[in-house]
C-alpha cells in the first residue's frame, strides 16, 4: 500500500508540470494523468460560460479515448457556473452508461461546494475531501 | 449611507462574460459587498447574461446594458437586453432531488438566479427584456465607498 501510494504521488509529480496554479487565474486549465485504475483530471482557475466549451471538449477527449473513471481535482477552481455544471452532468453521464466507470469529485472548495449544494449534485456526485481518497474508491 | 452606482454596456456573445464578472466583482469591493456574498453576486449576474445571450439573442449575443447600484444595504442590478422576449415561466425548473440519470441538462441557470439572490423581477416591454435582481442586507455597515468620477 506504501509503495502503491510513492508510486501514486511520483506519477503525479512527473506528469503534471509543478507550474503555479492559483485560483485567481482568469482561463482554465485542464491538466491529466493516467493512474493504475483511473484518470485524475486537475482543474484550474474560474470556469464560466465562457470557457465551459473548453471544459467539455476536453473531458469528452478523455472518455472518446476510452478513459471512463475520471477523478476531477478541483482545489484550484474558484468559480463555476451552470455551463460547467452541464459538462459535468454530460461528462458523469457519459462515464456510467453501461456501468462501464464513473466521475468523482475531488478537493472541492466552499464556493464551488455551494454551488453543487443548491443544484442538488452534491448529493449525486461522489465527492471526496482528498484525491487519494477518490483514487482509493477506484481501487477498492 | 451613500449610494453607489455603476454602469455598463458590452455587446457580444458568450466571450463578454468574463469582462462582466470582473465589472461585479469590481463593483462588490468598491461598494463594500461583504466579500461572502460577491461570489453569489458574481454568479448570479453571469448566469442572467447567459440566459439573454443564448435565449434572447440566439448564441451571437447582442446588447447587454447593466447597472449596479446599493441602496441603503442592498444591492440591485439590473440587466437589460434588445433581444426576443424572455419568460422564465417557460423555462421548467430543475427537480434538484431525483436521481441524475431522470434529470435533464438544463434549466440550473435559473435555478441558481432565485437561489442566490432574494427578489428576481423579469418584464418585457417594447424596448426589450428588462431583469432586475436584488440581494438584501449585503452592504457592510460603514462601508467606506471607492470614489471614482461617473459613478
Amino acid at each position: 500500500m506504501l509503495a502503491y501510494l510513492l508510486w501514486y504521488i511520483s506519477t503525479c509529480l512527473v506528469a503534471i508540470p509543478s507550474r503555479c496554479l492559483s485560483p485567481e487565474v482568469i482561463t482554465m486549465d485542464f491538466g491529466s494523468v493516467d493512474l493504475k485504475r483511473c484518470t485524475l483530471v486537475r482543474l484550474a482557475g474560474r470556469i464560466d460560460g465562457s470557457v465551459a466549451p473548453e471544459l467539455g471538449s476536453n473531458l469528452r477527449g478523455l472518455t472518446d479515448s476510452g478513459r471512463y473513471k475520471l477523478i476531477l481535482n478541483m482545489k484550484d477552481v474558484s468559480y463555476t457556473s451552470s455551463a460547467a455544471l452541464r459538462e459535468l452532468i454530460s461528462t458523469w453521464k457519459n462515464c456510467r452508461r453501461w456501468n462501464r466507470g464513473d466521475m468523482r469529485l475531488a478537493e472541492v472548495n466552499p464556493n464551488i461546494k455551494k454551488v453543487l449544494d443548491l443544484t442538488g449534485l452534491s448529493s449525486q456526485f461522489m465527492v471526496f475531501d482528498t484525491e487519494a481518497e477518490a483514487v482509493g474508491v477506484f481501487d477498492g | 449611507m451613500r449610494s453607489f452606482a455603476r454602469e455598463v454596456s458590452v455587446s457580444g456573445g458568450a466571450a463578454v462574460l468574463p469582462d462582466i464578472i470582473e465589472f461585479i466583482a469590481e463593483a462588490c469591493d468598491e461598494s463594500g459587498v461583504d466579500p461572502a456574498a460577491r461570489f453569489d453576486l458574481t454568479l448570479a449576474v453571469e448566469e442572467a447574461c447567459s440566459n439573454v445571450i443564448e435565449h434572447a439573442y440566439g448564441a451571437k449575443g447582442g446588447k447587454l446594458e447593466m447597472r449596479y447600484e446599493t441602496r441603503d444595504r442592498d444591492v440591485i442590478i439590473t440587466l437589460h437586453d434588445h433581444g426576443r422576449p424572455f419568460n422564465p415561466k417557460t423555462v421548467a425548473r430543475p427537480d434538484t432531488v431525483a436521481p441524475l440519470e431522470k434529470r435533464p441538462i438544463g434549466g440550473l441557470g435559473l435555478h441558481l438566479m432565485y437561489e442566490l439572490m432574494d427578489e428576481v423581477t423579469f418584464s418585457f416591454h417594447r424596448h426589450g427584456n428588462t431583469l432586475v435582481m436584488v440581494k438584501h442586507g449585503v452592504v457592510l455597515e460603514g462601508a467606506r465607498l471607492a470614489t471614482r468620477d461617473g459613478g
